[in-house]
């Protein structure tokens, strides 16, 4: 297999959590909601999916648990801001420092422990077919998985009646209301499955990709994916190029740190965090003058829900 | 379809913004419904479409009564209407907007199936690609796209609130034709409406509002028109008392080679003179520079080359700016979005010209019994200095702003299309305001569509025609016909 490709199997696998939550976010904010929680929903999902591959053996179970973890976590964001009006920032920021708390807590009986993820793909008949083989072979299921569920997202929200309602709620609650449709419930849709795609991702990361648990494990990951949502420009597809922009500076640090570079790991850690924050500010121009973010986005400042 | 409204009775706090209104649509008719700003009509009829709930009162559908308690149920009856805020998504595509409004739409959007709701579109606006985002709609195609949304949820009774006070003369008869093509197909329609020309386009029947209560209903034919103006505000005698003669010799606001660039557009060029105490009218298409042109000279838009003078004084370059000029009035177009901060109150946005060189903490008492004052003397409804701007109706928004520029003496007065929306009584009020910075010597720059308006008031008449002056005529010399050529990009003969 050719270095390129490594590097780029490895970027896929780095990146698979940040794609996912990516996508989620995206979702949720094309319905006018910003959730700032992710970073919590991550971490919830992480813990309970690690927690679910422990006990059952099966790490399928663990992905399932730990997307229904991060649903249920955003159920708070949903009660805090569409029922009770509480200001999205403020409704974010404390369900990222509860699932954080939350996590922690529940999580100390985890650390330590062995589970075993899903079966390698390296001995399979795959594996053994000419160029890609190789490559297809060194991804694993939650990789598969993202990649279908980025197809399915991008394609309903795209090309469906229900995608351009779910637009609509995004871009004018009014325009919505005068059809006699109701924002709220497509917000409440896109909160949860927001919800429902971070915890996955948290799930991706401690049961597929780390296959351990330690507390605080997404180091940022959540918070980044909400910047990365506005470098994609809300656009679905645009979430698999971005995360894998973090995914090739991760993957590049490590390879770096195990080359034995005299920098500190720490700084070198910052490289997946700043190439995203280059491409941004390079973006940022163009976005602004394809108005691509929803245009509900711009009144969170005003508290309406 | 037969429809009648019987008692209706909607309050919003203190106002009572219907009071007992009964109404009869027959079916084929094309109802015209007048009154002055803030008598109540879009309530009326947003009541009838479901989007409020009204206190009392019942609607009579073929004599039978049906309750519409959203607009979901007022489709599935047949009842659609164009808002006077337009409710179309302006980053999604003609077909998006489109599929979002129909009834059984496919869930899955492939190229094939929306022919059925593109058939309209290609009946009333064959000029419209249906992939264009409608941000990139003129107003009047706009308008035609919200029509299409509303007759493709086959609706047989249609609502038009106010739809031709934003459209240029010709898009505007375009739009008549629409409607009597409607009535003859059997569908009812009301239009809500300031300006006589509609009436006499195409209603048969008229009823007027006042107050919140139902002043009048007559036959259109046979009514003259001071009757009809009689009955919408009260008085026949709308036409402004003031007329200015130019003092000519001394120019006061003069743009030199402007050019500037826009989204859409760049103006190129731009040479104008205006004497103190000249009405210089700037008449064209929508969309044709003319916000920009108001922009530029108001100093909110970067010039890229030329210069704006007062007074022989730079006041506008490509390197200086003075947006807030003290000596400068500017009414902007779309007052709501442009002139003032919506969430804040009436007192602060009178407040807005000079808010810089205001001290630190500002005397607020001051500032309240000034806004009382002003709202008194424009005759701004509800006349409370702590409401928020955004709640007053379009009429008295435009009242605010116009109290704020119009109420200092100023040495040049920009007005873009400064009477949009508003009834014969206040467009009169605003035309007063504006001549009397005239007789004081002001320049004025007034851009507007209405063209009996500039040829009746205007002393010069510009035209813009993709961002340059097409020709200046003086105003006794000029006619429709000439100033339609112009608009439309051919030469004087
Ligand atoms: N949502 C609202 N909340 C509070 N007051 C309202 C609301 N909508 C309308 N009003 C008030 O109700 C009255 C009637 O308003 P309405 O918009 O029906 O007038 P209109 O006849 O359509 O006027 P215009 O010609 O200016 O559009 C006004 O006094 C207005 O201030
Ligand atoms: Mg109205």
């Amino acid at each position: 297999m050719s270095a390129m490709l490594g590097l780029l199997s490895v970027a896929l696998l780095t990146a698979t959590p940040v794609w996912l939550a990516t996508l989620g976010e995206t979702l949720t904010q094309r319905t006018g909601v910003i959730n700032l929680g992710v970073e919590g929903q991550m971490l919830v999902g992480a813990a309970a999916g690690f927690a679910a591959t422990y006990l059952s053996g099966n790490p399928w179970l663990g992905l399932l648990a730990g997307a229904l973890a991060g649903m249920a976590l955003s159920c708070l964001h949903a009660l805090l801001c569409l029922v009770l009006g509480v200001n999205q920032i403020a409704s974010g920021l404390a369900v990222l420092f509860l699932g954080n708390g939350l996590s922690s807590f529940y999580g100390t009986t985890l650390v330590d422990k062995q589970i075993t993820g899903f079966h390698s793909l390296t001995h399979s008949a795959a594996a053994r077919w000419p160029v890609v083989g190789q490559f297809i072979a060194e991804l694993t299921p939650s990789v598969y998985l993202a990649f279908a569920l980025w197809l399915a997202c991008a394609v309903l929200l795209l090309r469906t009646q229900a995608g351009l309602v779910w637009r609509a709620s995004g871009e004018s609650a009014d325009a919505l209301r005068m059809l006699g449709k109701s924002p709220a419930r497509w917000r409440l849709a896109g909160i949860l499955v927001g919800g429902l795609f971070t915890g996955l991702a948290g799930a991706a990361l401690s049961v597929d990709y780390t296959r351990t648990w330690v507390a605080q494990m997404t180091a940022g990951r959540g918070l980044l994916a909400v910047g990365l949502v506005i470098v994609a420009r809300w656009n679905p597809w645009l979430a698999l190029p971005v995360a894998l922009i973090y995914g090739l500076a991760e993957a590049l640090a490590l390879r770096l740190q195990s080359l034995g570079m005299n920098v500190s790991p720490y700084l070198l850690g910052t490289l997946p965090y700043l190439v995203p924050l280059i491409v941004l500010l390079l973006s940022y121009r163009a976005s602004r003058r394809r108005g691509a973010m929803p245009q509900e986005l711009s009144g969170v400042f005003r508290g309406m829900a | 379809m037969q429809l009648e409204l019987v008692s209706v009775t909607k309050r919003f706090g203190q106002t009572l913004a219907n009071d007992a209104v009964s109404l009869f649509i027959g079916a084929g008719e094309v109802l015209a419904l007048l009154g002055e700003n803030g008598a109540g009509k879009s309530t009326l009829m947003k009541c009838l479409y479901g989007y409020y709930r009204m206190d009392s009162g019942q609607i009579l559908l073929d004599g039978r009564a049906v309750s519409i308690a959203s607009p979901r149920d007022a489709m599935r009856l047949g009842i659609g209407m164009v808002f006077q805020q337009f409710s179309l998504i302006p980053a999604l595509t003609v077909r998006e907007n489109l599929l979002l409004a129909y009834p059984q739409a496919p869930a899955w959007h492939g190229r094939a199936n929306s022919a059925a709701i593109l058939r309209l579109l290609g009946e009333f606006a064959p000029d419209i690609a249906a992939d264009t985002p409608v941000a990139e709609l003129s107003v009047g195609q706009k308008q035609q796209v919200e029509l299409v949304k509303v007759l493709n949820q086959q609706a047989r009774l249609v609502i038009l609130d106010e739809p031709t006070s934003v459209l240029a003369p010709e898009e505007a008869q375009r739009l008549h034709g629409i409607i009597r093509q409607l009535a003859a197909t059997g569908r009812s329609v009301v239009i809500i409406t300031h300006k006589l020309e509609d009436v006499r386009a195409c209603a048969q029947r008229v009823a007027v509002m006042r107050g919140g209560r139902l002043a009048a209903e007559v036959k259109e034919t046979g009514v003259d028109e001071r009757r009809l103006v009689e009955l919408m505000v009260g008085t026949a005698d709308v036409a402004p008392a003031v007329a200015v003669l130019p003092q000519s010799g001394i120019t006061r606001l003069e743009l030199r080679k402007l050019s500037c660039r826009g989204e859409a557009l760049n103006l190129r060029g731009i040479d104008l003179q205006i004497a103190a105490g000249e009405i210089l009218g700037v008449a064209g298409v929508s969309g044709n520079g003319q916000d920009l042109l108001a922009d530029a000279v108001s100093g909110l838009a970067a010039l890229d080359e030329g210069e704006v003078l007062l007074d022989g004084e730079l006041l506008q370059g490509p390197v200086t700016r003075h947006p807030d000029d003290p000596r400068l009035g500017y009414i902007p177009e779309y007052p709501l979005k442009n002139a003032v901060a919506a969430e804040m109150s009436n007192s602060l946005n009178l407040a807005l010209r000079g808010l810089a060189r205001d001290p630190l903490f500002p005397d607020r008492q001051r500032r309240w019994s000034r806004a009382e004052d002003l709202m008194e003397a424009y005759d701004v409804r509800p006349r409370d200095p702590g409401l928020a701007s955004g709640r007053l109706s379009g009429g008295n928004l435009q009242k605010l702003v116009i109290a704020r520029e119009l109420s200092q003496p100023r040495r040049a007065v920009v007005a873009c299309y400064p009477t949009m929306g508003l009834d014969l009584q206040a467009a009169r009020a605003v035309y007063e305001a504006l001549f009397r910075q005239a007789e004081e010597g002001a320049a004025i720059l007034w851009i507007s569509e209405d063209l009996d308006d500039l040829l009746s008031y205007a002393h010069r008449i510009a035209v813009l025609y993709h961002g340059r002056v097409a020709g200046v005529l003086p105003a006794a010399q000029a006619d429709r016909t000439h100033l339609g050529q112009l608009m439309a990009g051919g030469r004087l003969s």
